[in-house]
């Protein structure tokens, strides 16, 4: 394994490069180390060969002879120029390799006929020098016993020896037939190394490590006959296959189903490595080497998917992954190579171990590659003819990546534009949010402004309906009063009391508020019917409004008649003298208090007047006044001459009665008069009145 | 690349220092009497990978010195006292890989089919890995079916018996494993192994013919002292 690891560093000329004839032009591996015409007139002197031994025994050999004769100074040429580049290291350098030379010429003649020694001496002058001196080398430092080097040494030039006999014979060739000749000398050293005692001590790395270095020198020295050799079709499918990699660029990881990221650099970095290690499988010339680079290559693709998918590699990721680096690389005669390792290396290597399992599925790859369609890669068969023949355009990834100006000059302009877009799409979010914001504090504002919108519409309810109400209230009041009498105009005055002290407290509630309003109109209408009755006693005009007062009740009254039954006007006479009655009795009382002070009477007389002006409800009551004379003009004139007549004597007898004694004894004896037949009318009126309502 | 060689001098350096400090670990990266390749064969994503991890993984020693050259999907057992060393190649399943993946069989000496207890198209589809593996591989191949994701039991949909009953009928072994949990797994590969080995016994198995997937290294007699040494380092790494 260390010497593996350790690539030796192989020095080619500008000698080696050019035909082995020596005729000045560069020669190819493919043609022998020979230049095309050289190359070309040796193939037609062998097929001449062919022809003379098909046809005469004696011409051939004559032929042969001749051919040799031509080779001869030839090979003198190689020969001089082999001598030139001994001459040319140091002296020390020189001594070693001729010493060296010398040891393998002595023992090869040991062994074979002189014209095969002949041969092989010609032959052994074509391999470079500083590559077998490397070999030489490394030989002695493998750790085995110095039997063993001379007996793997020994096994080297056998073999060399074998495959240059076959491919410089005149049978016809196999390819089959020099892999097997290959593999049975592998198997042969296997033997020897694993069971010949001269390897007893050594350890089995050791054995391991001899085996190695056999099979790398007998490949390396005959890499030019064996790699593609013109007998086999190998140069034609190496044209096939890299035309149908190229054919193939168009595909990405996707068609593959491969876990690469294509536009990752971290990912590309380690695609180049397996690439780069794929490429370099042609640079080396043995097949343990070969070998070496697809393992490097794999452990490439084996790291990507680790980063890839953060776990273990699997062999379902691994295939595709390769497929797709072979297809990237697309490397120089892969089918050849493939093939000279699967022929020339040794079986057992390629059955077992990791090196035979990463070529085995590099020959996986090479085949699926090989007998792709559409279906494989999940593309319609029409699709992938059109990529295929190049008439649909394409663009991956993979090449855009390729093309490094003008792929990142493609990607900073595609960054920019998607930071743009980012950027609107953040002040489209943002505006968004704060559209969001307002709608919602415009739905609080709204809100609070309808809640108190709907605080205040009871307020408003309330107007509409006090007026029904307060109507029926102050009927009601009104028939209480008439029936109470002065208890019930106490009980007023302390409801009025009442009334305003709530509304200072500030709480409102419908009955309260309707007992307020109905209090202060019962209160306006006593105070009106006072300020109107007070006045009557002192001025003859006031007893001009004296009439106009008791006309405004009566009217009340009469309009309460029309609307009930004729019957009850009889009950209307009766209600207006209760009236009078009570009026009567209310002015009795002030009359006492204003006797008592005569000087707070005259001006209370004059606040009152005011009062009554300023009043709204007098204003009211005065309003009020002309629409209901109209319609009752008729009835309005018989009850007015009736009740002029009964209260003019009725109101004189009442007021001066009860208190004008103690005044008519102070003032004289005219109004002493008028008294006395007043109080007897109307003291049988009264009675009378009394028992007619106690029949009905 | 400089960079790299150096490194490389120095790791191989060292190496060579613990070879020649420690004779008794030279000897245990290759004191082993053979080799057996294995295949892992199944559908896409019913575990074979997992599989493979959980048991080349599972005697990881982190102490070990020879971190260099490590080999994928390999790991030393022992049967019968015999040292063997197991080469398992993991396949890829997909449907569209099957005609290019049939060089892997070639030299195998153990087949694992492997199918997911919870898809029953996996195990479907038992039948026609069965095929590939008969035409491909030597008669004398040991075929193993695990049933994998057996942990999985409120998932399944492939009974045991139903899967006992194939293999029974096939001439497999079975077993269910569980690559999650570990359960089974070493189980199915020692067994395999063992099998393997009684067939070299019995003389069913040419070690010979090279197809045989048994690469075989017979012990020399001088090292019997090392491997006397080496008793302690029983305990194979597979780093």
């Amino acid at each position: 394994m260390s010497t593996a690891a350790r690539p030796p560093s192989l020095r080619l000329g500008q000698q080696d490069l050019k035909c082995r004839s020596g005729c000045g032009f560069y020669g190819t591996p493919q043609n022998e180390g020979l230049c095309s015409m050289c190359f070309r007139e040796k193939f037609n002197d062998k097929q001449r060969k062919l022809k003379q031994t098909g046809g005469e025994t004696g011409p051939g050999s004559s032929s042969s002879v001749a051919t040799l004769d031509r080779r001869s100074p030839q090979h003198a040429h190689l020969q001089g120029k082999v001598e030139q580049q001994v001459r040319k290291p140091s002296d020390k350098e020189q001594d070693n390799l001729g010493t060296l030379q010398k040891k393998k010429f002595t023992a090869v003649l040991q062994k074979t006929l002189q014209a095969g020694a002949q041969k092989i001496t010609q032959q052994r002058g074509h391999v470079p020098d500083p590559t077998e001196g490397q070999f030489l080398l490394q030989l002695r430092q493998l750790r085995i016993p110095d039997d063993g080097k001379r007996k793997l040494k020994l096994e080297i030039q056998r073999l060399d020896s074998d495959i240059r006999k076959y491919m410089n014979g005149n049978g016809g060739k196999n390819i089959n037939e020099l892999s097997d000749l290959v593999q049975n000398a592998y198997t042969k050293v296997s033997d020897i190394v694993h069971n010949d005692p001269s390897f007893e001590i050594a350890t089995n790395e050791d054995r391991d490590s001899a085996i190695d270095f056999f099979e790398k020198v007998v490949m390396t020295q005959n890499h030019k006959f064996l790699f593609s050799p013109y007998f086999t079709t190998d140069e034609d499918s190496d044209v096939k296959v890299q035309k149908r990699i190229r054919q193939l660029s168009w595909i990405t990881a996707k068609h593959l189903d491969c876990s690469i990221d294509e536009v990752n650099s971290e990912a590309r970095d380690l695609v180049y490595n397996a690439i780069s290690e794929l490429v370099g499988i042609d640079s080396y010339y043995s097949p343990q080497e070969k070998l070496q680079c697809t393992w490097r290559c794999c452990r490439h693709i084996f790291e990507l998917l680790k980063r890839a998918t953060g776990g273990p590699a699997s062999a379902d990721d691994f295939l595709p992954a390769l497929i797709f680096v072979v297809l990237k690389a697309n490397p120089v005669r892969l089918h050849s190579n493939i093939n000279f390792v699967t022929r020339f290396t040794n079986a057992s290597r390629l059955m077992s171990g990791e090196s035979g399992y990463y070529f085995t599925n590099l020959c996986s790859a090479i085949a699926f590659i090989e007998n792709l369609n559409g279906e494989s890669l999940g593309v319609s068969s029409e699709e992938f003819e059109a990529l295929m023949s190049g008439q649909q355009p394409y663009s991956t990834p993979w090449e855009s990546a390729l093309l490094a100006c003008e792929s990142l000059h493609l990607i900073s302009e595609n960054m920019k534009r998607m930071e743009m877009l980012q950027k609107r799409n953040a002040l489209i979010s943002s505006g968004i949010t704060s559209f969001e914001k307002e709608l919602i504090d415009f739905q609080r504002e709204v809100t609070e402004r309808v809640d108190t919108v709907i605080a205040k519409a009871p307020l408003n309810l309330l107007p509409i309906k006090t007026p029904a109400f307060l109507i029926g209230q102050a009927r009601a009041h009104l028939l209480n009063e008439s029936e109470a009498g002065h208890y019930q105009a106490n009980m007023l005055h302390g409801g009025s009391l009442t009334s305003q002290s709530l509304t200072a407290a500030g709480g409102l509630v419908k009955p309260a508020a309707a007992s307020k309003e109905s209090g202060l109109s019962l209160k306006d209408t006593s105070m009106s019917s006072m300020g109107r009755l007070s006045p009557l006693q002192q001025n003859v005009q006031p007893a001009d409004h004296l009439f106009a007062s008791p006309i405004f009740n009566y009217t009340a009254f009469d309009a309460v008649s029309l609307l009930e039954e004729p019957v009850p006007d009889a009950n209307t006479d009766v209600l207006m003298l209760g009236s009078e009655f009570q009026g009567g009795l209310t002015n009795i009382n002030y009359d006492f208090d204003l006797s008592d002070q005569s000087g707070e009477n005259s001006t209370a007389d004059e606040s009152k007047l005011n009062l009554d002006e300023f009043d709204p409800l007098a204003q009211k009551g005065l309003v009020a006044k002309p629409p209901p004379p109209l319609p009752e003009t008729s009835l309005l004139d018989s009850t007015t001459d009736s009740l002029i007549d009964s209260e003019v004597p009725g109101t004189a007898v009442l007021l001066p009665s009860p208190l004008k004694p103690e005044v008519s004894n102070y003032r004289g004896f005219s109004n002493f008069d008028i008294p006395s037949i007043s109080c007897n009318t109307g003291d049988f009126s009264s009675l009378g009145q009394d028992g007619a309502d106690a029949p009905k | 690349m400089s960079k790299v060689r150096s490194v490389v001098n120095k790791l191989h350096e060292r190496i060579d220092y613990f070879i020649e400090k420690c004779p008794n670990m030279t000897a245990a990266p290759y004191n082993y009497n053979y080799i057996f390749k294995y295949i892992i064969i199944g559908d896409m994503g019913v575990g074979k990978s997992c599989l493979l991890h959980q048991f080349t993984e599972k005697k990881f020693m982190a102490n070990c010195p020879h971190t260099i050259g490590v080999e994928f999907g390999t790991r030393i057992i022992e049967v019968d006292d015999k040292k063997i060393k197991l080469q398992i190649w993991d396949t890829a399943g997909q449907e569209r890989f099957r005609a290019v993946t049939r060089s892997y069989y070639r030299g195998a000496a153990g087949a694992l089919m492997v199918y997911d207890i919870t898809r029953r198209s996996t195990y479907n589809h038992l039948s026609s890995w069965l095929t590939d593996t008969r035409n491909l591989t030597n008669p004398s191949t040991v075929i193993f079916l695990i049933g994998n994701k057996s942990d999985l039991e409120s998932t399944r949909e492939v009974t045991y018996e139903e899967a006992k009953e194939f293999a029974d009928e096939n001439g497999l072994m079975f077993l269910e494993a569980s690559a999650m949990t570990g359960q089974n797994v070493e189980e199915a590969f020692l067994e395999t192994a063992r099998k393997i080995y009684q067939n070299i016994q019995e003389g069913r198995l040419d070690l010979n013919a090279s197809e045989s997937g048994v690469q075989h290294r017979p012990s020399q007699p001088s090292r019997t002292s090392l491997s006397s040494e080496a008793t302690g380092a029983k305990d194979q790494c597979s780093c």
